[in-house]
């Protein structure tokens, strides 16, 4: 499957255990002498922070109850495929960046936190676009980003856990109170079925995060479950597509096991290794090396 | 609950069973209206878990009463024609009630299984006459699988009818039933071994042995558990956290019936 331009995909929410992808993929990249073009998901949301407020208290007003940064009123969906068949093509196409606070938007005169840096052409001579956001694999009525990825790779962890985290992250870091973010939590439900879950059945590769601590209550739980108090399902869509090696991967993996013909299971701190052992090889293929 | 029904038998334990689906407010015709209705009202949360559609207060006072006198009022929800038949009662249909009667004399403890043992609202507090509070919680991703396969293979519902029916009740689900599980003693909870990151395309429910069963005891201390003992008992079972115990899938039966054998002793001795 080696392609000039390739594109990787890595769809999940913050927290799910994206950083640690991130961080797997930095590894491979360096030591496989890779140059991606990197793509955040955030930056192709449609308003900035600002703006955002603006237009759901507007949606509110209309009666508009599901409007989230999940589905598409929210995010630039077409900009994306866009970029993806552009990058595909010609290894070019456009990005911004989304400042997420003052001190990214330092560098950037007349900006702040929650604004867009303006669009920009990808640098020449990259080897492979690595997407990470929460869009890579959307399919629609009106757009397909999967159909121009190449690797796909799905990052979830089951929703108990993913509202812990968010519960978290927002009462004691941004100060809101319990019951603003279940409500938050409720308001995104239609577009997180809708939009963000249906990407996993395409995705060539799924880590799911399971803790093995009580989550029966999310909004009680009082601490996050650690990557110990964890285990990883890894599942692979066609494990003949990528040539896994399963007994290599048992016998590397310490108290790994198969729960399914294509779905091996790790504990919750072997993330990172599993994902190196897993990518490099794959990536090394993608790039025909 | 067949671990419960193994330890009643074995203990010699004769229990009133109360089942929670008998606490709904509306046969089933009539709940087919009320939804109708509420929808033309606007009301998009109208559902079997919330208050509205059960007698949470006279869940209450069953349970109050029970408690003090070993009395109290039960009735039973007739699921399918052969419960009807059984029942022996001219006029009732499927989906209806059969007419409140006394609990059954001399039982041992009232046994309730259901959506609500716990709950807790402005009006209503079932949870605090409960002596023994077991909660059965599985993951999301796993409940609606289970929802979605039940619905779409069984009873014939299109995907996104049953889709729509989750997201109607997401409300309810956060605000009635997930909080029960904060007061509850003991907590079991069915974990997946395989992905469920898109429950509505999961092709199986995830089978016993492809689950572990993540079990926590809010305060181990409160009926003395022996978790030396438990992991000796049970293969590969292990601690998660200081009163959290991980068990196989394929044990949950006999962590259970270990678990409970242990403590039912302890509530007999204490009548």
């Amino acid at each position: 499957m080696s392609k000039k331009h390739p594109i990787i995909a890595v769809t999940g929410s913050s927290g799910a255990g994206t950083s640690t992808v991130k961080d797997a993929f930095e590894h491979v990249f360096r030591r496989e002498e890779v140059n991606p073009a990197v793509i955040e998901g955030d930056s192709f949301h449609r308003y900035n922070r600002a703006e955002m407020k603006l237009a759901m208290a507007e949606a509110t007003e209309q009666g508009n109850v599901n409007f989230s940064h999940f589905g598409p009123g929210a995010n630039l969906f077409s900009d994306i495929e866009g970029l993806f068949k552009t990058y595909g093509e010609t290894g070019g196409g456009k990005r911004r960046l989304y400042l997420h606070n003052d001190e990214e938007a330092a560098p950037y005169e007349g900006l702040g936190g929650g604004e867009f840096t303006p669009w920009e052409d990808i640098p020449e001579g990259t080897d492979l676009m690595f997407y990470e956001g929460l869009h890579g694999c959307v399919v629609t009525e009106d757009v397909n980003m999967a159909q121009h990825v190449d690797l796909k790779i799905g990052v979830v962890p089951v929703i108990n856990l993913e509202w812990i985290q968010k519960i978290h992250r927002d009462t004691s870091q941004r100060g809101y109170s319990n019951e603003a973010v279940m409500d938050t939590i409720l308001r995104r439900m239609h577009d997180y079925v809708h939009f963000i879950v249906p990407q996993f059945k395409s995705t060539d590769i799924n880590f799911q995060r399971v803790p093995v601590v009580d989550t029966s209550d999310p909004i009680i739980a009082r601490d996050i479950p650690t990557p110990d108090e964890s285990l990883v399902v890894i599942r692979f869509r066609q494990p003949d597509d990528f040539d896994v090696d399963f007994p290599y991967l048992l016998q590397m993996i310490q108290n790994s096991w198969m729960s399914r013909r294509n779905s091996i299971v790790v504990p919750g701190g072997k993330m990172g290794l599993a994902m190196e052992l897993i990518l490099a090889p794959i990536l090394r293929n993608m790039l025909g090396k | 609950m067949e671990a419960f029904a193994n330890v009643f038998r074995r203990e010699k334990i004769n229990p009133a069973e109360v089942e929670g689906e008998s606490f709904h407010r509306y046969s089933r015709t009539i709940m087919k209206e009320e939804l109708k209705k509420a929808t033309r009202e606007g009301n998009r949360h109208f559902s079997h878990f919330g208050p509205d559609a059960n007698l949470f207060a006279e869940l209450e006072e069953l349970f109050r009463c029970y408690g003090e006198n070993g009395t109290g009022q039960r009735r039973h929800y007739l699921h399918s024609q052969e419960e009807v038949d059984k029942a022996g009662i001219e006029g009732l249909i499927p989906g209806d009630f059969t007419p409140w009667e006394g609990l059954p004399e001399n039982s041992d403890m009232l046994f309730y299984q259901g959506l609500h043992g716990c709950v807790v609202t402005e009006d209503a507090d079932v949870a605090r006459y409960v002596d023994l509070k077991l909660g059965i919680a599985p993951v999301i991703n796993m409940e609606w699988i289970q929802k979605i396969h039940r619905d779409t293979n069984q009873r014939g519902y299109s995907e996104k009818t049953v889709i729509n029916t989750i997201l109607r009740r997401m409300h309810e689900y956060v605000h009635y039933l997930i909080p029960q599980f904060q007061c509850t003693d003991i907590n079991f909870q069915l974990v997946p071994t395989v992905d469920t990151s898109d429950p509505f395309f999961a092709t199986e429910v995830p089978a016993v042995d492809e689950c572990v069963i993540v079990i926590r005891f809010r305060d181990p201390e409160q009926f003395g558990i022996d978790f030396p003992f438990l992991l000796s008992k049970i293969d590969n079972s292990w601690m998660s956290r200081r009163n959290s115990m991980v068990v196989p899938g394929g044990k949950m039966g006999l962590a259970m019936e270990l678990i409970l054998t242990h403590i039912l002793r302890q509530l007999m001795d204490a009548k």
